[in-house]
C-alpha cells in the first residue's frame, strides 16, 4: 500500500516538474523570439547562412530576368523596361569573338545562351518565387524588398501584395526611408493621398535622420508637394 | 553478344535489388510535390523554379546512383571471387570489359528515365506552355552525359577502389560540369607547369557541361540544330570508346 502510494506520489511530482519545465521553456522562448527568431523554421534549418542564400536568390531573380543568363550588362532606365530581345551589339561581338577561340568555346557559345534577353510581361511571375524567398530569407535586404514591390505593383498588378511586401520590410527595417518613400508612392498611384502624404513625411524625416544629402532630400519634399498638390 | 547482355542484365537487376533507388525517388517526389504545391504572392502557374529544382534533382541523383553503380562492379567481383568463376564461362575479357558498362549505363538510364517520367507529369500540372523538342533535347544529351560517365567510372574502377573511384568520378564530374568552360581562360593566369596542366585538362577531359541543356529548357530558348546534336553524340560515343578502351587496357592482363 505504501509503495503504491509512493508511485502516485513520484508520479505526480514527475509531471509536475514536466509542467514546470516546459512552462519555463516556453517564457524563455517567448521572451528571446525577437533575438533568435525562433519559429521561423527556416532560421533553424540554415542558421545564420540564411541572408547569403537570401541574396544570392535575389541574384537568380535578376538572372531569370535576363533569361537564365547569368551576365552583367550595363542597362539604362528605358533599356530595362524593353522586353524580350535587347539589342547590344558590342557586348554580343565580344561574346561572339570569345567563342571564336577554340572549339570547345564555340560548343558552349551554342549551347548555353548569350543573347541579351528580357522576360516578356506573361513571364515576369517567374521571377515571384525567388522575390518571395529573398526577402523571406533576409528581411534586412531592403534592394530586394523594393524590387519585389516594384515587380508586384508595377509589372503583375498586385498592389496589395506590393504593400503588405513593403510593410513588412518596413518592420525589419525601421530606418530603411526608400520603404516609405516607395509605400508613398503606391498610395499615391492609389489616390490615397492621406496616407501617401504620410508615408512621404515619414520618409522625409528617416532622411533626415540618415544625414541624406541635399539632393535626395530634394527629392523627397518634391514627391510630399505632388503628393499634396494632388489630394488637393 | 549474348554474354555481354547476361553480364549487364546482372548489373541492371542490382540497382533495382538495393534501397538507394528507391530512396532517392521517393525524395524526388516528395520534394517535387511540396515544390509545386507552392503559392507565391497568389500567382498561379508559376513553373521555372519548379523545373529547376525538378531538373537538378533528377539529374544529381542519376549521377551519383551511376557513378555508384559503375565503380562497385569490378572490386566487389574481385573481392567476392566471383570474377573468376564468371571468367571461367566462355566469356572473354573484352565481353566482360563491354557487359559491365553495358549494364552500369542501362541501370543509370533506367532511373533516369523514371524520374524524368515523374519530373514531366509534375511540372506538365503547372506548365502552361511545353516545348516537347527541348523537353527531348534535353533527354537524350543527359543520357549521353550518363554514356560518358558511366564508361569513366568503369574504367576508374580497373585502376582503383569502389570510394576512391566514387569520389573521384563525381569529383571531376561536378568541376568539369561547373568550372570546364572556363578552364582555360583561368589557366592562362596560371604559372608555367600549371598553365599547361589547366589547357591539358581543358582540352583532354570530357566536357560533361556540353550535355547540360537545363537553361534552354527551362528558358524556352530555341532548340539545338540536329548537327549539333549529332556532333554530341559522336563526341560522347568518341569518349566513351576511349574509356573502355583505358579499362581494357587494365584489364586485359590483370592476374586475378
Amino acid at each position: 500500500m505504501t509503495r503504491a502510494v509512493s508511485y502516485w506520489a513520484a508520479g505526480a511530482l514527475w509531471l509536475a516538474l514536466a509542467g514546470f519545465f516546459s512552462f519555463a521553456i516556453d517564457r524563455q522562448l517567448h521572451s528571446s523570439q525577437e533575438v533568435f527568431d525562433f519559429q521561423d523554421a527556416l532560421f533553424r534549418f540554415v542558421g545564420s547562412a540564411k541572408e547569403a542564400i537570401g541574396d544570392t536568390l535575389f541574384l537568380k531573380a535578376d538572372s531569370y530576368y535576363h533569361g537564365g543568363a547569368e551576365m552583367h550588362y550595363e542597362e539604362t532606365h528605358e533599356d530595362l523596361e524593353k522586353e524580350g530581345h535587347v539589342e547590344h551589339a558590342e557586348e554580343e561581338h565580344a561574346r561572339a569573338e570569345e567563342a571564336a577561340s577554340d572549339w570547345i568555346a564555340g560548343i558552349n557559345h551554342k549551347i548555353k545562351s548569350y543573347e541579351h534577353y528580357h522576360l516578356a510581361k506573361m513571364e515576369q511571375k517567374e521571377m515571384l518565387p525567388f522575390f518571395a524567398l529573398a526577402t523571406s530569407l533576409d528581411p534586412h535586404n531592403v534592394e530586394a524588398i523594393l524590387t519585389a514591390a516594384y515587380w508586384l505593383d508595377s509589372h503583375l498588378g498586385k498592389t496589395d501584395a506590393a504593400i503588405e511586401t513593403l510593410l513588412k520590410g518596413e518592420k525589419s527595417n525601421p530606418d530603411a526611408w526608400e520603404i516609405d518613400d516607395s509605400l508613398a508612392k503606391i498610395y499615391s498611384k492609389k489616390k490615397d493621398y492621406r496616407i501617401a502624404e504620410q508615408f512621404c513625411l515619414t520618409a522625409i524625416q528617416k532622411a533626415e535622420r540618415k544625414g541624406e544629402d541635399k539632393e535626395t532630400l530634394g527629392h523627397l519634399q518634391a514627391s510630399l508637394g505632388r503628393i499634396r498638390e494632388l489630394s488637393s | 553478344m549474348k554474354a555481354v547482355f547476361a553480364i549487364a542484365k546482372l548489373v541492371i537487376k542490382e540497382i533495382f535489388r538495393k534501397k538507394d533507388f528507391y530512396v532517392a525517388l521517393i525524395l524526388t517526389g516528395v520534394i517535387l510535390f511540396y515544390a509545386a504545391s507552392l503559392k507565391f504572392y497568389n500567382v498561379s502557374n508559376v513553373v521555372r523554379y519548379l523545373m529547376e529544382i525538378g531538373l537538378m534533382l533528377i539529374f544529381l541523383f542519376s549521377v551519383i546512383l551511376t557513378a555508384a553503380l559503375a565503380a562497385r562492379q569490378v572490386p566487389s567481383e574481385i573481392q567476392n571471387r566471383t570474377i573468376q568463376v564468371l571468367l571461367a564461362k566462355p566469356v572473354s575479357r573484352i565481353q566482360f570489359v563491354a557487359g559491365k558498362f553495358l549494364g552500369a549505363f542501362f541501370a543509370g538510364a533506367m532511373c533516369f528515365v523514371i524520374f524524368y517520367v515523374l519530373f514531366m507529369a509534375v511540372t506538365r500540372t503547372k506548365a502552361e506552355e511545353f516545348s516537347f523538342v527541348l523537353a527531348s533535347q534535353t533527354f537524350y544529351l543527359f543520357l549521353l552525359n550518363l554514356l560518358v560517365l558511366s564508361a569513366m567510372a568503369c574504367s576508374f574502377s580497373y585502376y582503383l577502389t569502389t570510394s576512391a573511384n566514387v569520389s573521384i568520378t563525381l569529383v571531376l564530374y561536378l568541376l568539369i560540369s561547373t568550372y570546364g568552360p572556363g578552364l582555360r581562360e583561368a589557366s592562362e593566369k596560371l604559372f608555367w607547369i600549371n598553365r599547361y596542366l589547366g589547357e591539358a585538362c581543358y582540352y583532354v577531359l570530357p566536357h560533361f557541361e556540353f550535355f547540360d541543356l537545363r537553361q534552354r529548357f527551362i528558358h524556352h530558348w530555341s532548340p539545338l540544330s540536329a548537327n549539333l546534336v549529332i556532333f554530341l553524340t559522336l563526341y560522347a560515343l568518341t569518349y566513351a570508346s576511349f574509356f573502355l578502351w583505358l579499362g581494357w587496357l587494365k584489364f586485359r592482363k590483370q592476374i586475378l
